[in-house]
């Protein structure tokens, strides 16, 4: 893992983003490869989750912004992003789990969907099935198969948080994007929620964390990219940033939350 | 002879009870069809509201929804079951059609106006987290919309059509300005013909008194079946 001679993956260009005329991204570009696990710091409204939802298109980028992602530039807005959407996880803050169903079917609704859209004569119950055994699979490994059939509501925020990562995980996407994964939690359950997301790392799932908690980038990514007013103010492996910051603003960030 | 026994005498004997018996029956079809036909329609125009898209058929379709709702939550039940009873309908040579139809009409076009801002309210009271992560697996917006929001969104506004039916039950009460008999009426013709008003008035109300009841039962019932996923397992 963390082989900087692997393949890129995802490719940003030139990224803006624009809300009535606040520029949140001015220019941002960064080539992700396979296997990178890549935090991103910076204070708040720098812009590091809009960056985040560009990249999957949750926000629009602007026109002329290039997201070159399995040889497909997917901020063309001509594209099919459902289909690109499959191979991008995204695990969101408030783990956004569907209240409306089971923690399976949460796990199982979009591997399904995808089954059916790829391969259309195959037989519906074989891919639920498939589904089914995958999901409970997941959950044997975050040791939370007896939850199955609960509902949402029913868990505590780690539950839902791991949950929410094995959702997408069910989908053998090539990035997993992460939106603060721990910002919502009760202290006690962040260390069962960033234990998952080390393991991750470890097995070498690519993923972009953008994140407060230094200590884990430190740790764990392989890259660090700071973000200071729409823009990406400093990049580069995680001794060497924390350890010694270039900019002024870096430094005096890193002061404020080491 | 007492009150009662007047209102009894008219009631058993002198056909009361075939009245009220045929009003009870067009008050509930009136306000039943009325409740389906309005959340049919509710649903179409809220539907509309919700396509994301600005071509101009769909800026049309908006247009009209709009204009629908504003027309029909702007004037009042009774002044559109005139109009339409009295004045479209033998316009449009249809002077014919059964006055209860009629009522059907109105009522389920009336209904559809407050049943479309229900609708559309259940909707924005859902996370909009919901839909991004239905967007993240891979779903359109429209299979997001069927398997994640719309489920959670009815059930946020099952007490409020509740509401709406129970409104809807107790207005079927102006029908009789266009010589349908519905419960109101049948009490009032045994009002009027025995000028004993105590009596007819009081079942009247404690028979509305009593559906009402039963419908608000009903969907507590329903309330509680769908709050199921919130319960422990």
């Amino acid at each position: 893992m963390n082989d900087t001679n692997n393949e890129v993956i995802l490719s940003v260009q030139h990224l803006k983003k624009t809300f009535n005329k606040l520029e949140v991204l001015k220019d941002v570009s960064i080539d992700i490869s396979k296997g990178d696990v890549v935090a991103v710091i910076g204070p708040s409204g720098c812009g590091k989750s809009t960056f985040l939802r560009c990249l999957n298109c949750l926000e629009d980028p602007d026109d002329g912004s290039v997201i070159i992602f399995d040889n497909v530039n997917i901020a063309d807005v001509r594209i099919d992003i459902n289909e690109h959407r499959r191979n991008m996880g995204m695990v969101f803050q408030h783990f956004n789990l569907f209240e409306n169903k089971t923690v399976l079917e949460n796990i199982t609704l979009g591997p399904i969907n995808a089954a059916l859209k790829k391969n259309k004569k195959a037989s519906k119950k074989a891919i639920v099935e498939e589904a089914k055994t995958k999901a409970m699979t997941l959950l044997e490994r975050i040791g939370l198969v007896d939850k199955a059939n609960a509902y949402p509501s029913t868990l505590s925020g780690g539950q839902k948080q791991r949950i929410a990562i094995v959702r997408a995980l069910a989908m053998d996407p090539k990035v997993i994007l992460f939106d603060e994964p721990t910002s919502a939690l009760d202290p006690e359950m962040v260390g069962e929620v960033l234990q998952l997301i080390k393991e991750l790392a470890q097995s070498g799932m690519t993923m972009v964390i953008v994140t407060h908690e230094m200590g884990f980038a430190k740790e764990v990514a392989n890259k660090v990219v700071f973000f200071n007013e729409g823009i990406i103010e400093e990049e580069g492996n995680p001794k060497e940033v924390f350890a010694n910051p270039q900019s002024v603003r870096l430094k005096d960030f890193l002061s404020k939350v080491l | 002879m007492s009150n009662f026994e007047i209102f009894w005498s008219k009631f058993s004997q002198g056909g009361g009870y075939v009245d009220y018996l045929i009003g009870l029956q067009n008050t509930a079809i009136i306000a039943v069809l009325g409740l389906v036909i309005g959340f049919i329609i509710g649903s179409l125009v809220a539907l509309v509201k919700f396509i994301p898209s600005n071509k101009w058929p769909v800026k049309i379709l908006k247009g009209i929804g709009d204009v629908y709702v504003t027309v029909l939550r702007g004037t009042p039940m009774i002044v559109q079951l005139l109009l339409v009873h009295f004045a479209l309908f033998p316009m449009m040579g249809l002077g014919w059609v059964n006055s209860v139809a009629q009522a059907v009409i109105v009522f389920g076009l009336n209904s559809g106006a407050y049943m479309a801002e229900i609708i559309r309210s259940g909707v924005n009271a859902v996370d909009p987290g919901q839909m991004e992560a239905g967007r993240c697996v891979g779903l359109s917006y429209s299979e997001s919309m069927i398997k994640i929001v719309l489920p959670q969104a009815f059930k946020n506004i099952v007490p409020t059509i509740g509401n709406e039916f129970i409104t809807l039950l107790k207005e079927t009460s102006v029908v009789s300005f266009i010589a349908v008999i519905d419960l109101t009426k049948s009490m009032d013709s045994i009002a009027n013909s025995t000028y004993e008003y105590f009596v007819p008035y009081i079942f009247l109300a404690i028979t509305y008194l009593i559906l009402v009841l039963g419908i608000s039962y009903g969907i507590k019932l329903l309330e509680r079946r769908l709050k199921k996923n919130e319960r422990h397992q």
